[in-house]
């Protein structure tokens, strides 16, 4: 996909997307080192989020912007049980897919394949980590 | 942004348009845009016209499934009850409505039966998906790739039905 001509508007609606991917990136590391049971699915998990994240870099460095930075934490207690661990997980990936939602509005087929992507891959994320379906994710 | 919001302002323009035969010239379109607290549509896009009915249809005729499979397998009506209650929740919102709608036979095989189901819903999301990169609205767009996201979600949980 090229950047070329992203709005100002477009590429913060990228850079809110890459900010929850790397929140994702850290809670999958977080949990793939402290819920033994979950260590395999957070290692996919990683790396799906590892390589969106990766993505949305390039986009948002190549549309002239500086790529948001992780955080050093993101505010939540460690976790430390499977339940939390897929409640923390259901819930980025929920707001995942708000991000993508609001970037699908953008013109562009191109652009909007890329985050309608994004979109299906988090809500069947979320339904792997033990969220409830939904009639319209990341609209409801 | 909350469906709500998305419909009053994106999607209720085009939904209602089908009324729009009965309702032009006499305010009654605009009264029940104002009334959702949009302001008056423009003529909407003739395509997003077709790809909202193109996704009713293809609601209709999953609802009409669910409720063919739960006849014939009395045994999955738990199961795809919840399916059921989203399901109806899509067609609603993109302006459609139950009708009586053919569907192919339901196999004898539970599970077989099942998988079609979530093929069914697959293919939908499918749809749904080609018709959100095409739509001309970015709110059409956004509702139709959502939906797409959801009936993507049901195809999953459906075919995970043991």
């Amino acid at each position: 996909m090229s950047a070329a001509g992203l709005r100002a508007g477009r590429v913060d609606d990228l850079q809110t997307w890459l900010a929850l991917e790397n929140e994702a990136v850290w809670l999958y590391g977080m949990i793939g080192a402290r819920v033994r049971d979950l260590d395999q699915a957070a290692r996919t998990s990683y790396d799906a989020h590892r390589v969106a994240r990766d993505r949305l870099r390039a986009l948002v460095h190549d549309a002239g912007g500086q790529p948001v930075s992780p955080a050093l934490t993101y505010g939540k207690n460690l976790i430390d049980s499977p339940g939390e661990a897929r409640a923390a997980a259901s819930d980025v990936e929920h707001r995942i897919a708000a991000a993508c939602v609001t970037l699908v509005g953008d013109a562009g087929a191109t652009r909007r394949t890329f985050a309608l992507a994004g979109l299906r891959r988090a809500a069947l994320a979320g339904l792997d980590w033990g969220a409830k379906p939904q009639a319209f994710p990341g609209l409801d | 942004m909350s469906r709500r919001t998305m419909l009053a302002t994106g999607l209720a323009g085009v939904v209602v348009a089908g009324a729009a035969g009965v309702a032009s010239g006499t305010g009654t379109l605009d009264d029940v845009l104002r009334g959702l607290g949009a302001k008056p549509h423009p003529e909407p896009d003739p395509g997003d016209k077709r790809r909202l009915r193109q996704a009713a249809d293809a609601q209709a005729v999953i609802i009409a499934t669910i409720d063919a499979t739960v006849t014939t397998h009395g045994d999955l009506e738990d199961d795809l009850k919840p399916f059921r209650v989203i399901a109806d929740e899509q067609l609603v919102a993109v302006g459609g409505r139950l009708a009586s709608t053919d569907v192919a036979g339901v196999s004898s095989d539970r599970k077989e039966a099942a998988a079609k189901l979530s093929q069914l819903a697959f293919d939908s999301a499918e749809g749904r998906a080609n018709d959100a990169v095409s739509a001309a609205s970015p709110d059409v767009a956004r509702v139709l790739a959502s939906m797409s996201a959801g009936l993507s979600q049901l195809a999953v949980a459906i075919g995970a039905i043991r």
